[in-house]
């Protein structure tokens, strides 16, 4: 027990175990925070979620659609006044008085809750459709058991032992599940609290710290070879190791996921939390008998058994590599391979166990409990769950025992006849240029690799592109259909086309009762209008080159990228954050470790040395710019599409304004050069504060206060941040509008960065300038 | 080899870091001794380079070393009195980081690095991160660094600070060798360090040179001052308010006084009565004699 103290009191006790959980927990509430933001847009209450939740949660069945359709139509209308949508709805909800709707609606009668009428109606739409689902669990369950019925008893379906054998598990389970009272219950904050991507991630590179703070950092100053020579110095200290670990693991686990609660309770709270857990929207092919309340503390429980399970894997990883970083190698390809496995596998191959049962998939907690899942364990069905607990019991465990068994050992050293020590490795001077000893100061004395490695892991698992009917809604969706047979260059063709299909489509409108063409009119309609200020641009336009270019862009993916939007703005903050905690050591490291002294005297330790700083600068803002960037252009380029970059950029509604000769491949390199050269601009700044003040995380505070802080309020919603310092550069856009204020605000920054490089180059170089130097007699 | 210092001032402020100072140095070792703030540090950092002198130049065989510019610096090697070292780095990879700095060849740095480090007796951990060295590991690599490139001026602010005596009197044996055909200039306090090794002695005080010479010249300046008094504990009191006291010795009988006698003093007069033996004067009986203001001050302080 004593020694399971002093361990803790080592390891875990320290300023930097301490800062490092502090971060941890502001950086997990920021992220869930800002992720939240993202999902609901910046531009609107979120809380208005939860206040919907409440004022559903006190109504029945019919009172909650009824409340929730009349919305709708009211939304609806205030978003598209016209007769026609009118008569539409009459249709569509014969229920319903739509005249007295459209008088409520003109009186201002009806329930604002964001004050945006589009966001409004579809926070309308998510929660009628989390009602209709609350209501029909008992339809739900039915239907599960009638297929699962069927396919036990068609031979039709049932090709394999496995499918038989699963579908009769299936009827089995759902058959015997007791759960009455499934009514609407507020989601969203158990959502956010137990179902986002950023908690475990973030805990699982904690989980990594942990083990070198527990073992590594003893190995690597030789601690351990002293007390290894001790009485208790090897299983006990292994074991009070691992036990310290999993207590310091439980603790921060446990404290880190009750913050990502106290920030979902914050803001949308955790409805009722004594309801089944079938009552949360999506969990409900869950077969456990627990409550929101139970579901809460179990998650934490399992989360914690979960990194006890992965850090004792990553401590035996550093066990059994003797470097530490090869180590974190080790836990990075163990991490990879889990990866793909779970990516690459179907989930109805017979190797599916691969898919499941991996370190990957464990990471994603709450599955086990709200996912029904049966593993294919040689042909017989086993529950995820159980296998879950088993892997993570026995996986713990066995690592528990092989980590002490190797700290058991001793390594023996042979000795040759002659009394040579066999192995020993030959002493080699490593030769390097100075340029790779500056990377290996600034980037991995500096912890730049392992920032970027996580920021790339946190943008691989949340940065990925969704299905084009997750994202649109069915006007968009329509558009979006229209526009794979338009885009590219206009011609008469192609208006010909849309006029006709017009025609076509009224007929097919007036001989429908239901009126469903509508929204296909409408964009038809808005795509001929398109259609005319093309034509129009192609006969303003002089040069040939660019009447041939003019084109149907489908603007969805550019606009992401090109507008300032929430992406843009919180890959600003993004990218913002990132040049401050990369750029904030590289000058820094030599003033902190007083070797500016030593480096400054020698031949190559002024301008060689300054120059190769810079050098890395540039190759750090550019890797910043491509992890920021690069997985957004991806993703929207696989859910939109970048087509017709050669087309004048004028073609884009939002771009009208701008210069035909402009194309879209040259706007698009103009925007990533302006975020470049604000990189850059940042980067400089950085690096002077960081050579005055010689100390990372005071540079880093200072950074962030000027230039993350007013990224962060642009993000929140405070628009006159847009046009603030670096945000001008990092949006880019409105430098494109050619605003005197905003053009001469970006000479004066790119001046001021010169005037720091200049004055950084002189300190640095101690650059004298001799003035009237009298010879003394 | 011959750096000449020629007039060199410099200020900060009202403050005069460095006044007038002139020196010749040619190959041999020199020992830069004065108190905290006396200009010792000033003066190396004017000679490395690092800060401007307001007048004066310093010359390397005739040419200044503002117009030899960046071949000066190949010609030097520089012991700061921090340990400026990286504590993830090895010592031989820092080491070698330093020789790439100094424009060594691949070929050399081998060599190179594998003598200072044996040098320095630094071989069996050259392996191990710096962070775990102890004080006085990082010392000797701190010397091993300004030792690497083959430097023709070096120049150790508080060489043997931190070691133990084993490994000082190795470092100065180690610097005594390497000074036969280099200039090497050591700033310190330890006087002994550089007594025996030292073909000159320089004390500088409040930025002026007061004495540079040789310490046999030095010692000689205080012929007929230092003496040893026989006398036992009760007088000791008397003794230490009225004479300089270098040093005191117990033996089992009695107590050796070892004293410098002030200009206002003399044998006749004030030795008379103590059981008292004339003495030759060390570099140390000098050096106390010369910054003996300075330690009143400190004392009052």
């Amino acid at each position: 027990m004593n020694l399971i103290t002093h361990e803790l009191r080592k390891s875990f006790l320290n300023r930097s175990a301490i800062i490092f959980l502090v971060c941890l927990l502001a950086i997990n509430m920021l992220a869930v925070y800002i992720s939240e933001r993202i999902d609901f847009g910046f531009d609107a209450d979120i809380r208005s979620i939860r206040k919907l939740d409440q004022l559903l949660m006190g109504m029945d069945k019919t009172q909650a659609e009824k409340y929730l359709n009349e919305q709708i139509i009211i939304q609806n209308i205030a978003i598209m006044d016209r007769q026609d949508i009118i008569g539409i709805f009459k249709t569509e909800y014969p229920d319903y008085d739509i005249n007295k709707l459209v008088e409520r609606y003109r009186k201002g009668d009806y329930d604002k809750y964001t004050d945006i009428a589009y966001r409004d109606l579809s926070l309308f739409r998510q929660k009628l459709l989390e009602v209709e689902s609350a209501y029909s669990y008992d339809e739900y369950i039915q239907s599960v058991i009638n297929r699962a019925e069927q396919l036990k008893k068609s031979s039709i379906f049932s090709d394999t032992p496995f499918t038989i054998r699963n579908a009769s598990k299936t009827y089995d389970d759902f058959n015997s599940l007791d759960i009455k009272m499934v009514r609407f219950n507020s989601s969203k904050g158990v959502l956010c609290a137990t179902r986002n991507g950023i908690t475990p991630i973030l805990l699982w590179v904690f989980g990594i710290f942990v083990c070198i703070q527990t073992f590594t950092k003893d190995r690597d100053s030789h601690n351990l070879e002293l007390l290894r020579t001790m009485k208790r110095g090897r299983k006990q200290l292994m074991t009070s190791k691992l036990i310290s670990m999993y207590y310091f693991v439980s603790v921060s686990v446990t404290v880190t996921v009750l913050s990502s609660y106290v920030i979902s309770y914050l803001l949308y709270g955790f409805g009722d939390i004594s309801m089944p857990l079938q009552s949360v929207y999506g969990f409900r092919s869950s077969i456990y008998e627990i409550s929101v309340g139970g579901y809460l503390v179990l998650y934490i429980l399992l989360f914690v058994a979960v990194m006890i399970f992965l850090s004792s894997v990553n401590l035996l990883i550093f066990v059994t590599i003797s470097n530490s970083l090869k180590g974190i190698v080790g836990i990075l390809l163990v991490m990879g391979t889990a990866y793909i496995l779970n990516k690459g596998i179907s989930s109805v191959s017979f190797f599916n166990v691969f898919k499941y049962i991996n370190a990957y998939h464990f990471l994603d907690i709450s599955r086990a409990l709200i996912e029904y899942l049966n593993i294919n364990i040689l042909n017989y069905p086993v529950s995820y769950l159980l296998l879950f607990l088993i892997t993570i019991c026995v996986g713990t465990f066995a690592a528990f025992y092989i980590c002490i068994h190797i700290s058991k050992k001793k390594k023996e050293r042979t000795y040759a006849s002659s009394g040579i020590l066999l192995k020993a490795r030959k002493r080699k001077v490593p030769v390097a240029g100075i340029f790779w000893y500056e990377v290996y100061k600034s980037m991995v004395i500096n912890p730049v690799i392992i920032i970027l490695l996580v920021f790339c892991i946190i943008q691989i698992a949340t940065v990925h592109p969704r299905e084009p009917s997750e994202i649109l809604n069915k006007k968009e969706f329509i558009y979006m259909k229209y526009m794979e047979v338009l885009e590219g260059s206009i011609s008469d063709t192609k208006s010909v086309f849309l006029k006709e299909n017009l025609i076509e489509i009224k007929k097919k409108q007036k001989e429908d009762t239901y009126n469903s063409y509508t929204d296909q009119i409408e964009v038809i309609m808005s795509l001929i209008a398109k259609d005319d200020r093309l034509h129009n641009l192609y006969d303003v336009a002089n040069d040939q080159t660019i009447r041939r270019n003019i084109s149907f862009i489908y603007e969805r993916g550019y606009k992401e990228i090109f507008t300032d939007g929430t992406t843009t703005r919180f890959t600003a903050l993004y990218a913002s954050v990132l040049i401050v905690l990369c750029i904030s050591g590289i000058f820094a490291v030599e003033i902190k470790n007083n070797t500016y002294e030593v480096i400054t005297y020698t031949v190559y330790g002024r301008k060689r040395t300054f120059w190769y700083k810079q050098i890395i600068t540039l190759i750090i803002s550019l890797i910043v710019l491509i992890t920021v960037y690069l997985p957004y252009i991806i993703k929207f380029s696989k859910e939109s599409g970048f087509a017709c970059l050669d087309a004048p950029i004028a073609c884009m509604e939002d771009f009208a304004l701008l210069p035909l000769e402009i194309s879209v491949l040259e706007y698009f390199i103009w925007l990533f050069a302006v975020k470049f050269i604000g990189l850059i601009v940042m980067a400089t700044f950085i690096n002077l504060v960081s050579h005055y003040t010689g100390e990372p995380i005071v540079t880093a505070s200072i950074s962030l206060a000027a230039f993350v802080l007013p990224a962060f309020l642009s993000f929140s919603g405070i628009r006159e941040m847009s046009d603030i310092l670096m945000n001008v550069f990092l949006y880019g856009n409105r430098l494109a509008t050619l605003s005197l204020a905003l053009t001469i605000q970006s000479i004066v920054l790119v001046i001021a960065c010169i005037v720091c490089f200049i004055i950084l180059y002189i300190k640095f170089n101690k650059v004298i300038i001799i003035k009237n130097r009298k010879p003394s007699s | 080899m011959e750096l000449k210092i020629n007039g060199i001032c410099k200020t900060y402020g009202m403050i005069k870091g460095l006044d007038k100072f002139s020196a010749t140095l040619t190959d041999g070792v020199y020992g830069l001794l004065g108190p905290n703030g006396a200009g010792k540090t000033t003066l190396i950092r004017i000679i490395t380079d690092s800060i401007s002198c307001d007048s004066g130049e310093i010359s390397l065989n005739g040419v200044d070393i503002k117009d030899l510019g960046l071949s000066f610096r190949s010609y030097l090697g520089y012991m700061p009195q921090q340990d400026g070292i990286y504590p993830s780095f090895t010592a031989a990879q820092y080491l070698s980081y330093i020789g790439a700095l100094k424009a060594l060849r691949r070929e050399e740095m081998n060599r190179q690095v594998e003598y200072v480090l044996k040098a320095v007796n630094l071989l069996e951990v050259s392996d191990r991160r710096i962070g775990t060295f102890s004080g006085g590991m990082k010392q000797r690599l701190m010397l091993a660094q300004a030792l690497i490139g083959d430097p023709k001026i070096i120049i150790l602010d508080e060489p043997t600070a931190g070691l133990d005596p084993k490994e000082r009197i190795r470092i100065r044996n180690l610097i005594s060798g390497y000074a036969l055909n280099r200039i090497v200039i050591i700033a310190t306090h330890v006087v002994s360090d550089v007594e025996y090794i030292a073909k000159e002695i320089i004390l500088i005080k409040k930025g002026r040179l007061i004495y540079h010479d040789t310490p046999d010249r030095l010692c000689k300046s205080l012929e007929n001052r230092v003496f040893e008094i026989k006398t036992y504990e009760e007088n000791l009191e008397k003794i230490l308010s009225r004479f300089e006291v270098c040093n005191i010795q117990k033996t089992t009988e009695s107590i050796i006084v070892r004293i410098l006698l002030k200009e206002n003093q003399s044998e006749k007069k004030d030795l008379y009565g103590y059981d008292y033996r004339m003495i030759r004067a060390t570099v140390e009986d000098v050096y106390l004699s010369v910054f003996d203001e300075e330690r009143e001050k400190e004392l009052i302080k």
